[in-house]
């Protein structure tokens, strides 16, 4: 009887052993859940979706509704403004255009610009490229006679109205000013300089060479069904409307299948067919403070373990969005957020990306 | 020398306030108990007060039922004591959090004379509050998630402001209408890096007192 019930125990306790999860896995799934749940729970924004590269793995953890109408459910299809990692986009497109031998980035951006659209300089010190994509140009935040229901629906003539009655706020190359303005600027230089759309500059050289097919510029041709309604407090928000002056500052929808796959590329550059410009982008330009660099367009620096980080958020009057990678532990993460944000989204991702590196 | 005179006029203010009473309600009837039933909007503010002006929110009603209990330490001058299971949360019309509360609301608070028909009140005060559950619902798929381990159990609600009015409906029956704002800026979110305060306004609560004999 004793052999019996001893023989039952040890089939039970290699039954119970046998289901058990793995801890540390288990543990990652269960606090990235909990961090991207609570938004929703705190009533912050109806959906969030976050997608994770780890050990070479990708997982996506999706929570609360892409529409407060219609109910549906978020996945990894569906689509968001990424807002401001547009900026990063741009930046490898320019880094293309460098090692195309287009341009380089001591360059200066007047000869890129129309003749009748020119930036300022100060102390005679003119507006470089690499000035302009690492938010040292001096130029404002963003023009100060944008209109508050279309702030983006800017036309070229404004902008060089803007340009030629404005004073740069700061010497060009001595201090990081974060500008959409000048992203949008050198979006637009190169859009000039190939007479071609910035829409189609991205399509042609990024998105269709990393399939990200599910990726757009114009609100025209993203899809009719599967697209996240942003969300300003609980008052609905249309898809911003952002001309070429600003497009490259902050005009792409994009969703979380695309997202990781742009996330893929950036973590792994020696696998990428963009390699050597996307390396080009995240090289350190200037230096905000300590560990704390710019690169192209990217924020780049080190983490308490000086290990390399890169990152850059988003944010548009309906969504908001985080994109950051470790590139020595080879881990990195996107959230999309279908709501307006008050930086919440960095602190969302500075936890992640602390659960990830002590994963 | 000092101490006699503060003795002296500690005594005439209490002389004064027993003249002011003579004849009043007040003078006979020190204590005023309350049934109270509220029609509230809470909602949450994450990370900043100044999102609660700048973002527009969902008006998402809820109640709150308590007994309360005024002191009138002097005729016009009150201190009241509440005990209210009081429904809170936050979120959207479908897509939303309930948070429940067993509050226990210290206030101080000056009304006009009792004696008139229509008497003025105003109070402020703190509220304890202890967290009985928090559920999350999602009514486009029926879904209903236990998340009280997302809230704080224990939280305090400070200030709470409210004013009203109060007339004689009976003899020793009264019947107030008031309307109160309150803030828990001591964040009811259990998690480091997420600040939520829980906001109530408007409030509209009407109750019915009596004073005790």
């Amino acid at each position: 009887m004793k052999t019996k019930i001893i023989f039952l125990i040890s089939i039970l306790s290699l039954l119970l052993c046998a289901c058990e999860k793995d801890p540390a896995e288990y543990s990652l799934d269960r606090e990235i859940e909990r961090v991207a749940k609570k938004y929703i729970i705190y009533g912050r924004s109806p959906g969030i979706i976050v997608g994770i590269i780890n050990n070479g793995e990708t997982k996506i953890y999706s929570y609360g509704v892409a529409n407060l109408e219609t109910g549906d459910l978020i996945n990894e299809y569906t689509i968001f403004e990424i807002g401001s990692i547009t900026k990063t986009f741009t930046s490898i497109l320019s880094a293309q255009f460098v090692l195309e031998g287009k341009f380089t980035l001591e360059d200066t951006v007047n000869n890129f610009l129309p003749s009748n659209m020119q930036l300022p300089s100060k102390n005679s010190i003119p507006i470089r490229w690499v000035h302009l994509l690492n938010h040292t140009s001096g130029l404002e935040r963003e023009p100060d006679d944008l209109n508050p229901d279309e702030p983006f629906d800017y036309s070229a003539s404004q902008m060089s109205a803007y340009l030629s009655r404005k004073d740069l706020l700061t010497v060009p190359g001595s201090e990081h000013l974060y500008s959409n303005a000048g992203m949008g600027l050198a979006g637009y230089a190169l859009t000039n300089m190939s007479d071609s759309s910035y829409s189609s500059l991205l399509k042609n050289r990024i998105f269709t060479k990393l399939n990200m097919v599910n990726t757009f510029c114009s609100n025209n041709e993203k899809p009719t069904t599967n697209t996240a309604q942003g969300f300003y407090g609980n008052s609905p928000v249309d898809y911003l409307i952002m001309t070429d002056v600003f497009a490259g500052a902050g005009v792409i929808k994009s969703n979380m299948h695309d997202m990781l796959i742009y996330l893929n590329n950036c973590l792994n550059p020696e696998t990428s067919v963009l390699m050597d410009a996307i390396n080009l982008s995240l090289t350190p330009t200037f230096d905000i403070e300590e560990k704390q660099s710019i690169g192209l367009g990217w924020f780049v620096g080190l983490n308490d373990k000086d290990q390399n980080v890169a990152f850059h958020n988003g944010g548009t009057k309906g969504f908001a969005s985080f994109i950051e990678f470790n590139r020595d532990k080879k881990t990195g993460f996107v959230v999309l957020i279908n709501s307006y944000c008050l930086g919440e989204q960095d602190l969302i991702g500075e936890e992640i990306m602390r659960l990830l590196e002590e994963d | 020398m000092k101490r006699k005179i503060s003795i002296s006029f500690i005594l005439l203010f209490l002389t004064l306030i027993t003249f002011a009473q003579e004849n009043s309600i007040i003078a006979k009837n020190h204590w005023e108990v309350s049934l109270e039933y509220s029609i509230q909007r809470p909602f949450y503010s994450v990370t900043s007060p100044i999102d609660i002006v700048a973002i527009p929110r969902e008006s998402r009603y809820r109640n709150r039922f308590g007994v309360g209990c005024r002191y009138y330490v002097f005729e016009k001058w009150f201190l009241e004591y509440n005990l209210a299971y009081s429904q809170e949360g936050g979120g959207y019309k479908k897509l939303f959090t309930n948070t429940n509360y067993l509050k226990n609301g210290i206030n101080v608070g000056f009304s006009t004379d009792q004696n008139r028909r229509l008497v003025f009140n105003l109070f402020t005060g703190f509220d304890l509050n202890f967290l009985l559950n928090s559920k999350f619902k999602n009514q486009f798929t029926g879904e209903i998630e236990i998340v009280t381990n997302y809230h704080k159990n224990f939280t305090i609600s400070f200030p709470v402001l409210g004013m009203g009015l109060k007339t004689k409906i009976h003899k020793n029956i009264f019947l107030s209408a008031q309307t109160c704002f309150s803030m828990t800026n001591y964040r009811v979110s259990n998690e480091n890096n997420t600040n939520v305060s829980q906001v109530i306004f408007p409030a509209f609560q009407i109750s019915l007192s009596k004073f005790i004999k």
